[in-house]
């Protein structure tokens, strides 16, 4: 190496360096910075966490003929416990849960087996793969889901010609069971993708101490995965539940007259323009949505999804 | 190097504040040409804030940087005649090595045959012949520093700064590196500003070093000074392993001073430094200096001494640790190169003293 | 990894398990398809294999018109809510409060779409109740429309609802980066903003990538908060639905959504073999790179 000039600016070409606008106002940029970071958090803010915060203050409105005036009255909730809205709702939660339950069973085993067994770099390959359904609209394939299920549909057709049953199964469209088919065929997805940033939390040692040490895999599930991934767990089931609960398409295509969720719920009495009750239901999903996330954090520290993505 | 009487990097009155935390305490610093200039300190003690004030990733609360006599308190990293080495994980890691080493030359629109030329040579230098295509993550951690070096050359700025450059690395390869940095700066002849919390680290590449700890400059000199002559009480404390006495003055005799340790006296030079009758001061001794002496055995040159129990012998290869309790409690160590055929052992328990001459001893009124 | 003990049919059965759970979620999107061949149209007894439908794609009006008015709306949320997740992923990094930015860019995942578009459709309407009353106040008639709805709430219901995944996307691609690769490039000579450009962008650009294909499907196929926010009966999703509840979807209809599904499972697809090959192909030349090193 030879000797240098030591004089500022000539090494680096001068004025190529930096903006001499930013050199003169230095502030300005860190100013700039400041607000741009902003922005999202600000956003979120003011157009999903205050619409919905808000949601439990226009519950209690009056209902005009059109639209709603302030006042302090209960009667949305009123309607809404004293109806067959209540028991609906119940109900829809029951449905909710059982489809958590089956989307869980079927497709958590994936993740795991994602996670174990397949190479490192084909892994968010293979999870890939689970987004191939959202290319088609979700409309549709719930749409599609009816030729599927109905009397003379594809699923009695197959099940008559191999002789597993005589009759058509008329119980299947426009009953409960046909909206817990739907739930799960479409938000299975969730519980693949959220699982395997849950088994994330599961280093790989310990499959193979289980191993070492003759654990069955019901014992490595209970004693093993549950613990260490039941946060991630818990959020893809959760997720699952409350847009079981809230999403009108799923019942307003496959249910029948007692299939009804709150989401239903809610666009029913906004088409009837009944803004209050819309707002009261959306209030009673936000309140059960946060107990939820409440007993979820105090049972499992929710913080620990997140160790995989920082 | 040369120009030792130049400086290179200045700084006044330097503070960093994050709220009511006070990263950097009001620093003042210079650093001369063609140095090579150690910051060492505890962890969190500011001496990378400080290090980062310098090249300009943190914009300081107070104070100015001077750099060759310019203020650059204003100025953005990339505007300053300042490189960077970091820890870690800081080679692009989506170029190939020679990309790394080029991308400087890149951004001032050097032609690409010159790159291409100047990665090569600085590659060679740094000792990575034929690892121009490799990825970065092909490498080994001492590899990647040694990318990292070849990147922040070949700019030829002249200032480059080194945060913790060796700490990822473990203790075989770390001390190497030491010898090959010290090695590297002398023949490239620019200024170096190591951070470190490393003592062994420090004192194997540096000519200067300060201390920095709790946001504050502590002491500032050359490396074996701040070793055999520390001025404050912190200092001594934290480099080389030294038995620290606090006490009171007692007496003073010209420039000896005599310090009333509760059960006993020692006497001290003052070094020049100014006290009075009564003060709160320290000594220290290291204890490569401090011995072990059997209360039998009669010494054939005046010593200091204190009285204890032998507690321990701790054999360390190169060296054997005599750890002795004084009647006080206090624990002291007195360390010799092992000598396991002509020495003799001490039992376990048995009274001793522990004595040093008295030019050994330092005074610290802080 | 497969180790050495284990059964190569468990493995496999494991595998083929797997697809056929996809294969299952995609049945519907394949009967679509299906019914998009048949001369007869859907529900028809007989079966006459056509393209005829795909011809008739661009003769339906009502549909070509809605699908570009869709395209537009789905593009500019693109060009909003991508940045948006790159700002908010790079605010996580360097955040004191990482928790309460991902709590909040996350939590819109857990809100179903249909109560999210009500609270928000009464929202806009307050807004803009309570705006067109300022502007009587006040004497100008100007800020009567600022809050209708339309094209913005439903932006603004469409970027609420893609923000989540973008971020998460963009996230898990900011793997390998750190802050201290953005230092080393500033004090090689970059500006911040070519810091940005040639160290911090090509290493999440794949993530950028997917994340802007991702938002343009997610939004090209949003029924319930389009339909909410915007009204009308003119997008995509809303023109279909409305065929729905008159005489049943057209054939071109089907025609149309297959046609969707054939270009997102290619982009999905080929984004998959794409980069299997690659770090296939990478991992080739590493090892044949160290090969001589490691033998001198």
């Amino acid at each position: 190496m030879n000797k240098h000039t030591y004089t500022l600016g000539t090494r680096r070409g001068g004025s190529n360096s930096t903006s001499p606008f930013f050199v003169a106002y230095p502030r300005l940029g860190s100013f700039i910075s400041k607000w741009v970071f902003a922005f999202p958090v600000i956003f979120m803010g003011l157009f999903f966490a205050l619409p919905l915060a808000l949601t439990f203050v226009w519950s209690v409105f009056e209902r005009t003929m059109f639209w709603m005036k302030p006042a302090f009255t209960l009667f949305a909730y009123e309607n809404f416990f004293t109806s067959a809205r209540v028991d609906n709702f119940l109900a829809s939660m029951g449905h909710s849960s059982i489809s958590v339950l089956i989307a869980f069973i079927i497709g958590f085993p994936i993740a795991v087996f994602v996670r174990r067994r397949v190479p490192q770099v084909a892994q968010h390959r293979v999870i890939l793969l689970f987004i191939l359904p959202f290319a088609v609209s979700e409309i549709i394939r719930i749409f599609a889901l009816r030729p599927f299920l109905q009397r003379n549909g594809l699923v009695n057709d197959v099940l008559l010609k191999i002789g597993v049953i005589n009759e058509p199964i008329t119980a299947i469209l426009f009953t409960p069971t046909g909206v817990i088919i739907g739930e799960v065929m479409s938000f299975l997805p969730f519980i693949v993708f959220s699982g395997f940033l849950a088994m994330e939390a599961v280093p790989k040692y310990v499959f193979e101490i289980c191993e070492d040490l003759g654990a069955g895999p019901i014992h490595v599930f209970i004693d093993v995965i549950m613990p260490l991934a039941a946060p991630g767990i818990f959020a893809g089931s959760l997720f699952i539940f409350v847009n079981g609960l809230g999403v009108a398409l799923l019942p307003n295509i496959l249910g029948g007259p007692g299939a009804v969720n709150a989401g239903l719920i809610a666009t029913q009495a906004i088409s009837a323009l009944d803004f209050p009750l819309a707002m009261a239901v959306s209030a009673i999903m936000m309140a059960t949505l946060l107990g939820l996330l409440y007993i979820g954090h105090r049972l499992f520290n929710l913080t620990r999804i997140l160790t995989p993505l920082s | 190097m040369s120009e030792k009487n130049e400086i290179a990097v200045e700084v006044k009155g330097l503070s960093k504040s994050y709220g009511p935390v006070q990263a950097v305490k009001s620093i003042d610093l210079q650093i001369g040409m063609g140095e090579y200039f150690a910051l060492l300190g505890p962890s969190g003690g500011g001496k990378t804030t400080l290090l980062r004030l310098i090249g300009g990733f943190i914009r300081p609360t107070e104070g100015q940087v001077f750099l060759h006599n310019q203020e650059v308190s204003h100025l953005p990293p990339n505007a300053r005649p300042t490189s960077m080495v970091f820890q870690s994980f800081a080679l692009f890691p989506h170029m190939t090595v020679e990309q790394n080493v080029g991308y400087g030359l890149r951004l001032k629109k050097v032609a690409s045959d010159e790159i291409k030329d100047k990665v090569a040579n600085m590659l060679k230098t740094v000792g990575l012949d034929g690892y121009g295509e490799r990825m970065p993550h092909e490498l080994s951690g001492g590899q990647q520093q040694r990318v990292q070096l070849a990147r922040s050359f070949v700019l030829e700025t002249d200032i480059l700064l080194l945060d913790e450059p060796l700490a990822a690395l473990d203790a075989n390869l770390r001390r190497d590196m030491c010898i090959e940095l010290k090695r590297l700066q002398e023949k490239i002849g620019m200024t170096f500003i190591h951070v470190t919390h490393n003592q062994e680290e420090a004192m194997t590449v540096a000519d200067n070093m300060a201390i920095i700890a709790d946001g504050s400059l502590v002491e500032m000199g050359k490396s074996s000074d701040l070793y055999e002559n520390p001025i404050r009480r912190f200092t001594a404390d934290f480099i080389g392993e030294n038995n620290i006495f606090d006490g009171q003055v007692s007496k003073i005799e010209d420039d000896v001073i005599h310090v009333d340790l509760g059960s006993s006296s020692i006497a001290v030079l003052s070094r020049g430094q100014k006290t009075s009758v009564g003060d709160k001061v320290s000594i220290s001794v290291r204890s490569e200096l401090a011995r072990a002496i059997d209360t039998s055995t009669s010494s054939t040159e005046p010593l200091e001494t204190l009285s204890g129990i032998h507690r321990e012998s701790v054999y360390l290869g190169l060296t054997t640790s005599e750890l002795i309790t004084l009647d006080n409690g206090q624990e002291v160590l007195a360390r010799q190169i092992s000598d396991r055929y002509g020495g003799h052992t001490i039992a376990n328990g048995t009274s001793i003293n522990v004595g040093w001459r008295q030019q050994d001893g330092r005074l610290h009124i802080s | 990894m497969n180790d050495d003990y284990s059964s190569k049919w468990g493995y496999r059965l494991k595998w083929l398990y797997t697809l056929l759970v996809v294969t299952t979620l995609m049945l519907p999107v394949f009967f679509v398809m299906y019914i998009s061949f048949n001369e007869n149209g859907f529900g028809a007894r007989d079966y006459d294999f056509t393209f005829e439908w795909y011809g008739l794609i661009f003769s339906d009006l009502l549909m070509m018109e809605a699908i570009t008015s869709t395209l537009n709306l789905s593009a500019i949320t693109v060009i909003f809510v991508v940045p948006m997740g790159l700002i908010t992923a790079k605010l996580y990094k360097i955040t004191q409060y990482p928790l309460a930015v991902i709590s909040l860019m996350l939590s819109p995942l857990f809100v179903p779409s249909d109560i999210l578009g009500a609270a928000l459709l009464v929202f806009f309407k307050n807004l803009n109740g309570a705006f067109t009353l300022f502007g009587e106040w006040v004497g100008v008639s100007w800020f009567d429309t600022w809050f209708d709805l339309g094209y913005f709430s439903a932006i603004v219901g469409l970027i609420i609802y893609t923000l989540p995944y973008v971020f998460v996307v963009i996230l898990i691609t900011m793997g390998r980066y750190r802050k201290e690769q953005t230092e080393a490039a500033r004090s090689c000579g970059a500006t911040a903003w070519q810091a940005f450009w040639h160290v911090e962008f090509p290493q999440i650009k794949t993530g950028v990538f997917s994340s802007c294909a991702f938002t343009l499907i997610l939004c090209f196929n949003e029924y319930t908060r389009t339909s909410l926010l915007k009204g009308g009966f003119d997008t995509f999703t809303t023109v279909l639905v409305s065929q729905m509840l008159n005489e049943g979807m057209s054939e071109q209809s089907y025609a149309m959504s297959s046609l969707v599904s054939y270009i997102a499972i290619a982009i999905i697809g080929s984004v998959i073999i794409f980069t299997l090959v690659r770090s296939e192909r990478l991992e080739r030349i590493a090892r044949a790179k160290a090969e001589p090193l490691m033998a001198s």
